[in-house]
């Protein structure tokens, strides 16, 4: 079941001096159980288009098949609640979403919500406190005397307990340290091989080209490419044309001059391979 | 002739009420006026601790031994007003710390606060809003902005009022790397023309590279202070406390793992380049 986009508009405040057109036109598909990036510069509908994963907007034209659903101006909030349990959105700094007494109850808040019994929900809590990387100790403390870090990650267990299909993070590593950054993206990659699908909004170009299956670039409201990150980053005169990055390992690559690669390197490795390449030659 | 210090930590620890374990530990540093100096560590190090202990937020535990000294004000219950006049801070994430029902109105805030005249103010929150590139959102609400522009709008809140040291306190780690290279761009350019100190607190260890001086903590003690040079040239210390080496010290540590001989005097881009073109056309 892939994840569809026909012809979605989404005007905002329709009608008033405000309105604005927050998303135009976007059609696309997706493979379900893969990494997706979503990217763009600040204002080019990231988040709005996020909001319609799980319908948080509705299009205000343009129908969206999702979760086995379909999503268009009318859809009924009351058939939300089974697309929510499916497709999952994570916001920018969820720790300032925590409000239980304890972390294991915060966790398991999103099992119970979606049906899941008391005591289904608390072992689903447990498992997932430490699959986010934390302590079995810290479940009993209260969210609010865990660090910045920890409450991140225990915000993020509170999603992945019960385990929606779909999975979108808006920039959730933001404000962690490079280790923290890299235990929570690969909880995410896992997740993901698990079998389910994780839609990342990120502006880091090596997490793209680490992470990535399809890659999807938004510009003032538009989907201006559709790409595996290999032939997003092997053109480097359209990133910047639209203003983006190549990963790190690229950019020092284009700089080399006199050497020769023949794929633009996305990665640290593949940059010291091709190095090599050219100094045997 | 040693630059000017314009702030002075001697001796400093601060212990949370509930904890045991001090968050900073009998800190000392010196930070040269006019200087850029990242303050580096993982999430808990105690980064941010120092931060506020720097502008009063904190109040240092009690000990003879210990003073902060911020502009040659030593911090005091009754000096605390005059040291945060010449600090700002630009915190992580901008809802924290907005109040004004407009972009122009958020950015009066502190100009208000400290009773400039409403003409001058005017001219001065216009500037401010002009020089982030947030003009065409003067009337615009704050909380209709994206995290970006928010960001933008406090910069130009802290701008406003010409405070002598500026702190970013990881204050780019949310914006998109064309935003962050301007308002990175904007702090230097406003650092050059006021002789503005800057803290930049940061995990963006290719930003900390560009510093004058890096301090490195690990749970709540400086464990060194020196050029990016002399700091990400030791890969093990940076590994053992949980940061990423700057990209240039990762490559030049993997070619050289490779057999491919790179000088150990090699620690900027340019420098890696050269040798590297080098390399490559004498064979």
């Amino acid at each position: 079941m892939a994840i569809e986009f026909k012809h979605v508009n989404y005007i905002y405040s329709p009608g008033s001096p405000l309105e604005k057109k927050g998303l135009d036109d976007i059609s696309f598909k997706l493979e379900e159980n893969k990494f997706i990036t979503l990217v763009g510069h600040t204002g080019s509908g990231k988040s709005t288009l996020m909001q319609h994963f799980n319908a948080l907007l509705k299009p205000t034209s343009g129908e969206i098949d999702i979760a086995g659903m379909t999503i268009d101006s009318h859809s009924n909030n009351r058939q939300l609640k089974e697309l929510r349990r499916h497709v999952s959105i994570v916001f920018q700094f969820p720790e300032s979403q925590l409000f239980e007494n304890t972390v294991l109850d915060d966790i398991a808040f999103g099992p119970k919500n979606f049906g899941y019994s008391e005591k289904e929900a608390l072992d689903l809590a447990e498992e997932w406190l430490i699959k986010v990387g934390l302590d079995p100790e810290v479940g009993k403390k209260s969210p609010f005397d865990l660090s910045g870090g920890q409450m991140r990650r225990v915000a993020i267990a509170g999603v992945l307990a019960y385990q929606p299909d779909i999975l979108c993070l808006d920039e959730p590593a933001a404000g962690l340290d490079p280790n923290a950054k890299k235990q929570m993206m690969q909880l995410f990659s896992d997740y993901q091989k698990a079998g389910h699908t994780v839609i990342l909004v990120t502006h880091n170009m090596n997490d793209v080209a680490d992470y990535a299956d399809d890659v999807l670039v938004l510009e003032q409201g538009k989907l201006v490419k559709q790409a595996t990150p290999r032939e997003l980053f092997s053109d480097p005169q359209w990133l910047k044309d639209h203003y983006l990055d190549m990963p790190t390992a690229g950019q020092f690559a284009m700089q080399l001059k006199n050497y020769k690669f023949g794929e633009n390197p996305l990665s640290l490795d593949e940059l010291v391979a091709g190095i090599r390449k050219n100094l045997k030659r | 002739m040693e630059k000017k210090k314009i702030i002075s930590f001697k001796n400093v620890s601060l212990t949370y009420p509930e904890t045991k374990k001090p968050a900073v530990d009998n800190v000392s540093f010196d930070i040269a006026e006019g200087s850029w100096t990242a303050i580096i560590g993982h999430n808990g190090s105690g980064k941010s601790t120092i931060t506020r202990l720097i502008n009063g937020l904190l109040v240092p535990d009690n000990n003879p031994d210990t003073s902060i000294i911020v502009d040659g004000i030593t911090l005091t219950d009754d000096t605390i007003w005059d040291v945060r006049d010449r600090v700002g801070i630009v915190f992580q994430n901008p809802d924290n710390q907005f109040v004004g029902a407009t972009v122009a109105d958020d950015v009066a805030f502190g100009l208000e606060n400290r009773g400039i005249p409403r003409s001058e103010m005017l001219d001065i929150v216009e500037e401010s809003v002009r020089k982030v590139g947030m003009a065409s959102y003067m009337n615009a609400e704050p909380a209709n902005l994206s995290g970006g522009q928010k960001q933008r709008v406090a910069i130009a809140g802290i701008l406003a009022v010409k405070p002598k040291i500026i702190i970013l306190d990881e204050a780019t780690s949310m914006l998109d790397p064309n935003g962050r290279d301007s308002i990175l761009s904007l702090v230097r350019e406003m650092k050059a023309e006021n002789n503005l100190t800057v803290i930049s607190i940061t995990h963006d260890i290719d930003e900390a590279d560009e510093a004058d001086d890096v301090i490195v903590l690990d749970d709540g003690v400086i464990i060194d202070q020196g050029s990016p040079e002399k700091i990400f040239n030791q890969p093990e210390m940076i590994e053992r406390i949980g940061l990423e080496e700057p990209f240039i010290f990762k490559l030049k540590q993997k070619l050289i793992e490779a057999g491919i001989e790179i000088p150990d005097s090699v620690n900027k881009q340019e420098e890696l380049l050269e040798v590297l073109w080098q390399l490559n056309s004498n064979m």
